[in-house]
């Protein structure tokens, strides 16, 4: 079920009159939402719904082995099994055939007589989220942040909890399984900010990146050799601003449901184009893939202690298997790479400056200096996007050749795609509390006006809306 | 007697820098922070006032759903109800605000330089 669908509206209707209904009664409301999460799920493909009870009854008895274990070695060496086996199972639904792949080519490169064989899977919907919450439990019990193993019904819950279970945010354990043994309490529902979340994630979706999808970015990534340099550079910006649309809609929505039935998730996008640096851009892009990546992969290798090879080392290390994560391609890895080496850059460059000046680190940019910063972090991103969006590195080769065609008139824009790219930047500027503002700006209106108003934007949007919904870019994660 | 010890005056040593600390804490933002609370049944009643000004204002869309869904007795016996209200929709006007926002944005969809 897609979220800016009628389905998932009525779904979401029943799940919250049932799952308040039931707060007084905590087990039962805790197997209701998650009895409610596999139908979620298992709208997709109900053959996958063991996968994620396979999955989750795993990481219960692998937390319960972890914590039994009496000595540090017995434990480290618990939890790296128990996390190597959620690897394993993600690299094989989405790592099988592009490993085939890889091999195949480099066999017939050294002239090598190896052949293997294509498993044609089709990777899960969202097991890369659910295998990172698995991780996240087993990691929190071993580290001691959570202080004792969930019990299966509440590490259900956490794993498979509908609003985040297909396309994040990635809810740390140690965030969530507390709440999820609270009660929540029916006088604290943040329903105000929840609809202000979900309408403008709607808008985002339905209309921003729906529409930068169709009538710009589609047609020139599908043959970039018919556009010259301003068509292809509009259709970058068009996609720098629909993934943004497209990801932070999901995520909106995702938190704004959490808010509606008494859960509260993290922030996952900050106004990213706003940055002045890669550093920044990857504190406010998907904070919570950034921030896990950062905790269960960079600091374990040791982050920035060791020395300056070191803490590049780990940089590239992180950024490519995050690349990687994305999905089975070259692109990722190039994508991944790509953010890893300036990454590199960034930390040289500033501790340089932070040298000369004899402090540990370099002082913020300001003035003009920001703003170009600024422009060159975006124009960066979106080159990065370029290889992002490419089905093969073929394409994006014929893309980035294209950007030497400038004698070529532009075709590709419309006055549509350009309101929806300049309004998307726009938005990117605005102050950091704007949720806060509309809130405060709405806050005379009795609740049921606003609840009116929300159908009416709904219908707005519809109205606006193309036919059929498209689904979210990162379901294919 | 014990000597008393003394200190040796010297230049001030330069100040360290002092590195970041190594791990840290997940400490973070929840978007609903600072919201304001509402209670229970005041947001039922939202969520009923949305659903009745959508079905008001959205009768085409859903019967245009309505139709989508597989055929069955069900099915069929909801989508004549569902038309009867598209035409009472459509008889008091209702429907004319989505109507006329979605030819507004295809005429501004079809725009071009």
């Amino acid at each position: 079920m897609l979220f800016p669908t009628l389905n998932f509206g009525l779904f979401f209707l029943i799940v919250f009159a049932v799952a308040w209904a039931l707060v007084r009664f905590p087990q039962g409301r805790i197997a209701f939402l998650s009895a409610a999460s596999y139908v979620f799920y298992g709208w997709w493909d109900w053959r996958y719904l063991f996968l994620l009870g396979g999955s989750t009854l795993f990481n219960y008895l692998a937390g319960h082995a972890i914590v039994r274990q009496d000595t540090p070695a017995r434990r480290t060496l618990a939890v790296s099994l128990a996390v190597a086996v959620n690897l394993g199972v993600l690299a094989f639904f989405k790592y099988a055939d592009f490993t085939s792949h890889a091999v195949n080519d480099t066999a017939t490169l050294l002239g090598l007589p190896v052949r293997l064989g294509f498993l044609d899977m089709v990777v899960p919907v969202g097991i890369s989220f659910f295998t990172f919450h698995g991780i996240s439990y087993l990691v929190d019990l071993y580290r001691g942040t959570l202080r004792r193993p969930a019990s299966l019904m509440h590490l259900v819950l956490y794993i498979s909890f509908f609003p985040q279970l297909v396309a994040g945010p990635i809810v740390r354990a140690s965030h969530f399984l507390p709440q999820i043994g609270e009660r929540p309490d029916p006088d604290d529902i943040r329903a105000t900010r929840a609809y202000l979340l979900i309408m403008g994630g709607l808008f985002k979706k339905v209309v921003v990146a729906n529409y930068l999808a169709t009538d710009l970015v589609d047609a020139v990534f599908m043959d970039p050799d018919r556009y010259g340099a301003l068509d292809l550079l509009l259709a970058t910006y068009g996609y720098a601003m629909q993934i943004y649309c497209d990801f932070s809609a999901y995520t909106d929505i995702a938190i704004g449901l959490a808010a509606l039935l008494g859960f509260r998730f993290p922030q996952n996008f900050d106004q990213p184009y706003r940055s002045g640096s890669l550093r920044e851009f990857w504190r406010r892009w998907h904070i919570s893939l950034s921030s896990w990546l950062r905790d269960y992969l960079y600091i374990p290798l040791g982050g920035n202690r060791g020395g300056t090879w070191k803490h590049c080392r780990n940089l590239m290390i992180t950024m490519l298997l995050g690349g990687l994560w994305h999905g089975a391609n070259w692109t990722f890895v190039i994508w991944g790479a790509l953010h890893g080496g300036m990454l590199v850059v960034e930390h040289l460059v500033n501790r340089l400056r932070a040298i000369t000046i004899g402090e540990w680190e370099a002082p913020p940019l300001r003035g003009w200096r920001r703003t170009l910063a600024i422009v060159a972090t975006f124009h960066f991103v979106c080159f990065t996007w370029i290889f992002f969006r490419s089905p093969t590195l073929e394409v994006a080769g014929h893309f980035l050749a294209g950007f030497g065609r400038w004698q070529v008139l532009p075709t590709a824009a419309t006055p549509l795609t350009l309101l929806l790219i300049a309004g998307t930047l726009a938005s990117q500027f605005l102050p950091a509390d704007r949720l806060a503002r509309i809130e405060d700006g709405v806050r005379r209106l009795p609740l049921p006006a606003m609840g009116a108003a929300v159908g009416l934007a709904v219908v707005l949007i519809q109205a606006c809306a193309p036919e059929g919904v498209a689904p979210f870019i990162y379901f294919q994660f | 007697m014990n000597a008393i010890p003394t200190r040796r005056l010297s230049a001030p040593a330069e100040a360290t820098p002092v590195p970041p600390p190594v791990r840290p804490r997940y400490n973070p933002v929840e978007v609903i922070e600072g919201a304001a609370p509402s209670r229970l049944r005041s947001v039922a009643l939202s969520l009923a006032a949305a659903t009745l000004v959508a079905l008001v204002l959205g009768a085409r869309p859903l019967a245009d759903w309505v139709n989508g869904l597989p055929i069955n007795p069900v099915t069929d016996r909801l989508s004549g109800w569902v038309q009867a209200w598209q035409d009472w929709m459509d008889a008091i006007g209702a429907g004319r605000l989505y109507t006329g926002l979605q030819a507004l944005f295809r005429w501004f969809q079809g725009l071009r330089f």
